[in-house]
């Protein structure tokens, strides 16, 4: 196991190196703490989507999911993920000049601002928390387990939790979001590489990519079907995941607070071009080793299915080093989500409540020394929930996308739409979100949304309360 | 030209419908994928140059 501690030292040295660089180059004001003084540049910009949208789900659940459902995941998965390109132009570069020409550091705060309310300011920012705080916690059970997986079980499940989250608050307490863009480069190369790497070692052991497909169809023809594995992506369904990606992604804190921090709208230009190219080829890769899994591990149920490329990697045809290395990939896929996570909700706390409703007269050294000390404490109560997670956590971590989604409307109208007002979108969120609620509970029978995912209809509602109710507004002041 | 890129890209959804359709998983294609992971490696492909595209010619960057 020597050869994982010299592994595990490497990716820890290179990545603090590169944080280096943040913490150089940081200043003491929250627009460098937070947003690295709006200065990131293409090459980072791409790669701190990349990285930050794409988590360990991407390594450990695609490839279960390959496992389970067939090649339909990866077309359904990379397709929904590539249409979110759309939202680098409609929300992206809207955000990008509103944020600059105002100093906008936050999502909730440039929402309150463009329609002049604190509450809306308040009740975005509910939304984002609640959807985003299980994330913290989950994170760290993620890495906990790789990081014992990778040791053979030498580092134990808790303890690796901890080492690693450390690190990460460490670079984001020291150098802010300048070293989480840079190291996001780092790690973002990390995972690509990894994961081709993986994909090319299994096929190889299987005779090559096309004999490995030839032999699991042999096992599992359905796997190769359009409609996967219990014909579950129905054309409905396919419609609402592309309609739930494209609403939700840019709606998580940590993706949205990318949109400010670039220095043009080049970096979104390039990123907006390369994103379909980058989910066409590396969504493959853990979708194809979750389906040869079924040649050497057939027969596993959800639990070990999730498992299946540790699984793999851990199989004779891997030497010991590669596999550790490789598994590195879902390591870095975990802090670069993380890290991102932790500096989006210390800098809403700190700008849209402490500033808000606490001490507005806070100076900037004072914002900047609160978002650290939020950066440690959220870092600390999301390894105390991981100690032993509540079932609770993974419930809502599971709806967070559709949670996030209602916010969509709220924005779109916001920028394109000059009748828009706070109220209706209070009123948006609050019944869009309190809909899904009831929903989810059972409140409302699953066949009112005719086979479509529940985005889909309470999207459609929440565009048609905000516009009806700024209409009434509107004309009552005419 | 804006829209001529949309309503390009749309009928060349449209016209694949065919291919999309496949009613079976017998039809291999490149390197043992199935047609439903080829069909949508080319789609993303070219929804990645449209993009390029329009952002070369419409995107502004004072829009």
């Amino acid at each position: 196991m020597i050869a994982a501690f010299i592994v595990i030292g490497i990716y820890i040295l290179g990545t603090f190196l590169i944080s280096i660089y943040g913490h150089r180059a940081a200043q003491d004001t929250p627009q460098d703490y937070f947003l690295a003084g709006r200065s990131v540049g293409v090459t980072a910009m791409f790669f701190t989507l990349i990285a930050t949208n794409f988590s360990a789900f991407f390594f450990l659940g695609f490839a279960g999911a390959g496992y389970r459902i067939g090649y339909s995941y990866y077309a359904m998965m990379s397709f929904s993920t590539a249409v979110v390109a759309f939202s680098f132009y409609f929300i992206g570069h809207k955000t990008w000049k509103i944020s600059n020409e105002n100093n906008f550091i936050t999502p909730p705060e440039m929402m309150g601002e463009l329609l002049n309310s604190k509450w809306l300011r308040f009740v975005f920012l509910s939304v984002m928390i609640i959807f985003t705080l299980p994330y913290i916690a989950i994170q760290p059970i993620g890495a906990g387990k790789i990081l014992y997986t990778i040791s053979g079980g030498q580092i134990p499940y808790f303890l690796g939790a901890v080492l690693l989250t450390s690190f990460i608050v460490f670079y984001v307490f020291w150098g802010g979001m300048r070293s989480v863009a840079w190291t996001d480069v780092f790690q973002g190369i990390v995972m690509f590489a990894c994961i081709v790497t993986a994909m090319l070692v299994i096929a190889h052991h299987f005779g090559g990519i096309s004999e490995a497909n030839r032999k699991a169809y042999e096992l599992q023809p359905e796997l190769f079907s359009r409609a996967g594995k219990g014909g579950y992506f129905t054309p409905k369904i396919w419609f609402s995941f592309s309609l739930l990606f494209l609403l939700s992604v840019p709606m998580f804190p940590q993706m949205f607070m990318r949109f400010f921090i670039c220095r043009s709208p080049k970096s979104l230009k390039a990123s907006a071009t390369l994103y379909p190219i980058v989910t066409a080829i590396l969504f493959i890769c853990p979708v194809a080793i979750g389906i040869w899994g079924h040649m050497d591990f057939p027969g596993l149920d959800k639990q070990g299915s999730d498992n299946i490329l540790p699984k793999m990697l851990n199989a004779s045809y891997f030497p010991a080093w590669l596999s550790i290395t490789i598994l590195l990939g879902a390591v870095a896929a975990f802090m670069s989500t993380l890290d991102s996570q932790l500096l989006a909700l210390s800098s809403m706390i700190t700008r849209d409540i402490y500033l808000v409703f606490i001490k507005p007269e806070a100076s900037l050294k004072e914002q900047v020394f609160l978002g650290k000390l939020l950066v440690v404490i959220l870092a600390a109560l999301g390894l105390a929930i991981a100690y032993n997670p509540p079932g609770t956590i993974f419930a809502i971590v599971k709806q967070a996308f559709t949670g996030l989604a209602m916010l969509f409307p709220t924005v779109i109208c916001a920028f394109y739409w000059k009748r828009t007002t706070a109220a209706a979108c209070i009123t948006s969120i609050i019944c869009s979100e309190g809909l899904f609620v009831m929903y989810l509970f059972g409140f409302i029978p699953k066949s009112y949304t005719y086979g479509f995912l529940p985005v889909v209809p309470l999207t459609v509602i929440a565009f048609v309360i905000i516009i009806s109710i700024s209409l009434l507004q509107t004309k009552k002041r005419d | 030209m804006k829209w001529t890129l949309v309503i390009a890209f749309a009928a060349i959804l449209f016209l694949s419908q065919d291919y999309w359709n496949w009613s079976n998983h017998e039809h291999f294609t490149f390197l043992g994928f199935p047609k439903v992971v080829v069909y949508f490696f080319v789609l993303q492909l070219m929804l990645a140059a449209a993009i390029g595209v329009f952002s070369t010619k419409f995107w502004q960057e004072d829009q």
